[in-house]
């Protein structure tokens, strides 16, 4: 098991780093001269020249893109060609926004859909279950950006009781989490329903039925135990869009968090940071990834008895 | 209906039963039964329909593009059904604009991601060994980004055009095409007709062109018709934030943007292009869904 984790640990290294090289060579791409922009008009063409080296703009893009790899497993991302500091001075500032809302998002989309996945599922075809189905489609399909500003007019605008933009107080966070969570919600309610469907018919729920288990406990203890893993594969595999979703949602409700902070960046070009950015968010996608591999293992002691068994050959 | 239909009589009659039978036949009657799926493709139909005629009711710079300052923020009317919007343009008419480029954007990335992803996908999962290892390495690396922020950086390095947010917003869907047309591929691959295909010596393209990707059709045109909608909705996103179609050209996300400013007190603002967006995304996704019912019906039972 440890081996394992290990292994999936080390292979995040060659994945983060051609992460770090498509988003390099992306923005190496992009057209339009830093300096020019950092300096102004009066600039004089010799401090061109020396911001130019100082940058490290002039150099090939292989001998730019080691120094960045380099520098970035000491911590640095660079320097930011707007504020002329290190953008990890306001890339740190902003992920923790970013982080709370996350999790939050995903804390919430997780504890709502999996009893509405199941409800759904134990009352298939009846009207709670279309209700549950028709919210989950709706779900799914709608921009969060736009539930966002429905959530804003509703109780911000009408009811006037949450802020609609900012992060003074606690309350702040309420709306965009739950914006937030909107799409994953839906999509695990859908997973979450259409496999515990297909547990309940399962033979051993059956066999637990016939030696006397109640309903209540063949649900939630036989049948959601298993009928879980999928839905925890979505809110992995979702996670990442949950992460970019944040770049609107931020948007919406004036969160200084990493979103906010990318699309800013994008309209001055201020590539480093936008680089800084996505990198973070690839290797916050990567780790959740790796931890929901690991989830998998505690919750089924089959999937744990595979690693250990694979552990032992290698 | 369930006759044999080698006991008929006539040549007609088992043109008939075989038609009967044919299997696209049966997924479309099943498809039928699904009232939602059939109500999302009617819906589909209107918009894109819309989309395609709406030269014939407007005209682009006249109606859609050109500011009006005088009819600013007009409620609904007779005039103006759904009112007009902070520059006096009627909205009814950039919503249908708008349609256009969202569709076309949509299915863009959508067949671009497709047909990379069946490129990479068949290579992979046929040939295996080295060559796969290096495909599904690539995939793991873009998988690792979340589309959407990849789309934003490849939009913003190029032009915000349609052509190019197809192909941003394509690139991060040709993964996951790619992972499942080679799963596909691989259970498919040592079946013994596709053995039988190469012992009368077929050649490899024919083989995984004709006798397996169409054999595994099935979750590849769902997950088709997937991605149109979250492109769609990938694509509004980019634009709400500025980054994606620029003013004028009328877009569902950039007139959300622009409406933002203004909804305390003109909520009808907000309400005709969120309401677009949701019902052709989830027009999209109905019709994936009752297309995955329909060739599966063990699912729904």
């Amino acid at each position: 098991m440890v081996k394992y984790a290990l292994k999936r640990l080390l292979y995040m290294i060659p994945v983060t780093i051609g992460v770090i090289f498509v988003v390099y060579l992306i923005m190496y791409l992009t057209p339009g001269d830093p300096v020019a922009l950092l300096l102004g008009p009066d600039a004089t063409p010799e401090l061109i020249e020396e911001t130019r080296a100082a940058l490290g703009i002039s150099d090939p893009f292989f001998v730019q893109f080691f120094n960045y790899v380099i520098n970035l497993f000491t911590g640095h991302f660079g320097t930011s060609w707007y504020t002329g500091n290190d953008v990890s001075l306001r890339l740190f500032s902003a992920i923790p926004y970013t982080l709370i809302l996350t999790i939050l998002a995903l804390a919430l989309a997780l504890i709502i859909s999996i009893p509405m996945g199941v409800i759904a599922a134990v009352r298939q075809n009846r009207p709670a279950d279309y209700a549950v189905s028709l919210f989950a489609i709706c779900g799914v399909s709608a921009p969060t950006f736009w539930v966002g500003i429905m959530l804003i007019l509703l109780f911000s605008v009408y009811m006037g009781i949450l802020p609609s933009a900012g992060v003074d107080s606690w309350e702040s966070y309420i709306l965009p989490s739950i914006t937030m969570s909107f799409n994953l919600l839906a999509s695990i309610t859908r997973t979450q329903r259409s496999s515990m469907l297909e547990v309940l018919r399962a033979d051993y729920i059956r066999t637990a039925k016939a030696k006397g288990v109640s309903n209540r406990v063949a649900v939630y203890y036989h049948a959601l135990r298993n009928a879980i893993i999928p839905s925890i594969t979505v809110a992995g595999i979702n996670f990442g869009t949950l992460m970019g979703g944040s770049v609107a949602i931020e948007t919406v409700f004036a969160v200084p968090g990493v979103g906010r902070l990318l699309s800013d960046s994008i309209k001055i070009h201020d590539t480093p940071t936008v680089i800084g950015c996505m990198v973070f968010t690839a290797i916050t996608v990567s780790i959740v990834n790796l931890i929901v591999d690991m989830l998998y293992a505690a919750i089924d002691p089959r999937i744990k008895a595979q690693y250990l068994k694979g552990g032992k050959k290698s | 209906m369930n006759q044999n239909p080698v006991n008929g009589t006539s040549n007609a009659d088992l043109r008939k039963a075989y038609k009967r039978q044919s299997q696209g036949r049966d997924i479309w009657r099943r498809f039928c039964k699904n009232k939602m799926a059939v109500a999302a493709l009617i819906v589909l139909s209107i918009i894109v329909l819309a989309a395609c005629t709406a030269d014939l009711f407007w005209d682009y710079e006249q109606d859609a593009c050109a500011l009006n300052i005088s009819e600013k923020l007009q409620k609904p009317s007779r005039e103006h059904i759904l009112g007009t919007d902070e520059l006096g343009r009627d909205i009814l008419c950039r919503l249908v604009y708008g349609a256009r480029v969202s569709l076309e954007v949509g299915i863009g990335a959508a067949t671009f991601a497709l047909v990379i992803g069946a490129i990479l996908g068949s290579i992979g999962g046929y040939y295996g060994g080295r060559v796969d290892s290096i495909i599904m390495r690539v995939t793991d690396v873009l998988l690792a980004i979340p589309g959407l922020l990849l789309g934003i950086a490849i939009v913003s390095a190029f032009k915000p055009t349609v052509f190019y947010m197809a192909l941003a917003f394509g690139i991060s869907y040709v993964s996951k095409f790619t992972r499942i047309i080679r799963s596909a591929i691989l259970s498919i691959r040592d079946q013994e007709y596709v053995e039988a295909a190469r012992a009368i010596g077929a050649k490899d393209h024919v083989i995984i062109l004709r006798h397996i990707l169409l054999n595994c059709m099935a979750p590849i045109l769902v997950q088709y018709a997937l991605c149109i909608g979250t492109r769609i909705l990938s694509v509004s996103t980019l634009s709400f934030i500025g980054l994606g179609i620029q003013a004028p050209t009328p877009d569902w996300g950039s007139m959300l943007a622009g409406a933002r400013a203004y909804i305390r007190g003109n909520t009808y603002l907000v309400m005709g292009p969120g309401l677009a967006l949701l019902l052709t995304i989830s027009s999209f996704n109905i019709i994936g869904d009752g297309i995955r019912d329909a060739l599966d019906p063990r699912l729904k039972k």
